[in-house]
């Protein structure tokens, strides 16, 4: 076997990738620094493509999960209703695997001080609460944005993507399912 | 296609692993839709997974007839992880058959192709939403074993 994490359908794993991240994100720039001087700290070069792939990922799935705390809080008083206690149980499902989702996607990136990633509108507080339909589009829009981004990622994160991408796209049937309270 | 032979085995092998999984599947579901009561929603949608499978099976050997290699035949049998005599059998067969596929999907996820990275994500997405509507719950990460998203 030339390669057992690919035919075995493991997951290629390890600290060389975040390695890799440290040394492209944070430690480049004070090489260059190091190289150019102190006018070259005003004007960091650009993060490699995947960095900024992986910070975009971040900041979305941020505001996933700002979205379903904003709808779990609101349908609290709903669980009474018909239906009502199956959703609510649902939702708190599918957020605890965004937050999983975020916190996997968080420990592929380290980032030098300084270069935290905006914080997106919709996890800033104060997010419009959705519907639950409008949920189901939000998931099914993250897991093809997902999809569509896999061209160029390093192999572990690009697998990575892959799954969040297929979990977020079964919310859509498990919300649509409690949501008729089947 | 401008790869050399011994850049295409990974390639290769990843994909003669996920034929053996859908082939696993096309063998699985057929004791699975035997189980289910006859003429039965269930039963339907084992049918529709068949086929699925079977799909996935045609398309792996396609591509792997591109890039000259020779399909690995399907086994005449396969051992299957344990007994499945009652319908919750059959479907707790149904969800461990999709796992396995979408774990053996993701691996081509890990390839530099482009289009084979597409593909096998594709097919992990599939194999997720088909396992999840026989689980009637869902995962947080299908595909990846627990090693690859432990804190």
């Amino acid at each position: 076997m030339a390669d057992d994490g690919l035919v075995s359908g493991r997951a290629v794993t390890g600290p060389a990738r975040r390695a890799l991240l440290i040394a492209s994100a944070a430690a480049l720039p004070a090489l260059l620094a190091a190289c150019r001087g102190v006018q070259s700290l005003g004007t960091p070069p650009p993060p490699p493509t995947d960095v900024g792939t992986l910070r975009n990922a971040i900041d979305h799935e941020t505001a996933l999960v700002a979205s379903y705390a904003a709808v779990t809080a609101a349908s609290g008083g709903q669980a009474g209703a018909a239906g009502g206690g199956r959703l609510t149980a649902a939702l708190a499902v599918v957020l605890a695997e965004h937050r999983q989702h975020l916190a996997q996607l968080k420990s592929r990136l380290i980032e030098p001080a300084g270069h935290g990633s905006a914080t997106p509108a919709a996890a800033a507080g104060g997010s419009v609460i959705l519907t639950i339909a409008q949920l189901e589009h939000a998931e099914q829009t993250a897991s093809d944005r997902l999809i569509g981004q896999l061209a160029g990622l390093p192999p572990t994160l690009a697998q990575l993507f892959a799954s969040i991408a297929a979990s977020e796209a079964t919310h859509v049937p498990y919300l649509r399912a409690a949501r008729r309270g089947r | 296609m401008t790869s050399t032979p011994g850049t295409q085995q990974p390639v290769i092998a990843a994909l003669q692993s996920a034929l053996a999984a859908e082939q696993a599947a096309s063998y699985g579901y057929g004791v699975v839709g035997a189980i289910l009561p006859q003429g039965s929603a269930q039963q339907a949608t084992a049918s529709t997974d068949w086929v699925a499978h079977m799909r996935g099976r045609d398309e792996l050997s396609t591509l792997i007839t591109a890039r000259g290699a020779t399909p690995v035949p399907a086994a005449v049998a396969y051992k299957l992880p344990r007994p499945v005599r009652t319908p919750a059998e059959a479907r707790a067969l149904a969800t461990t058959l999709e796992d396995g596929v979408a774990q053996a999907y993701l691996a081509l996820v890990a390839l530099p192709e482009k289009s084979l990275r597409r593909f096998g994500a594709e097919q992990v997405r599939a194999a997720a939403l088909r396992a999840q509507a026989w689980r009637g719950s869902v995962q947080a990460f299908p595909g990846l074993p627990p090693a690859a998203v432990r804190d």
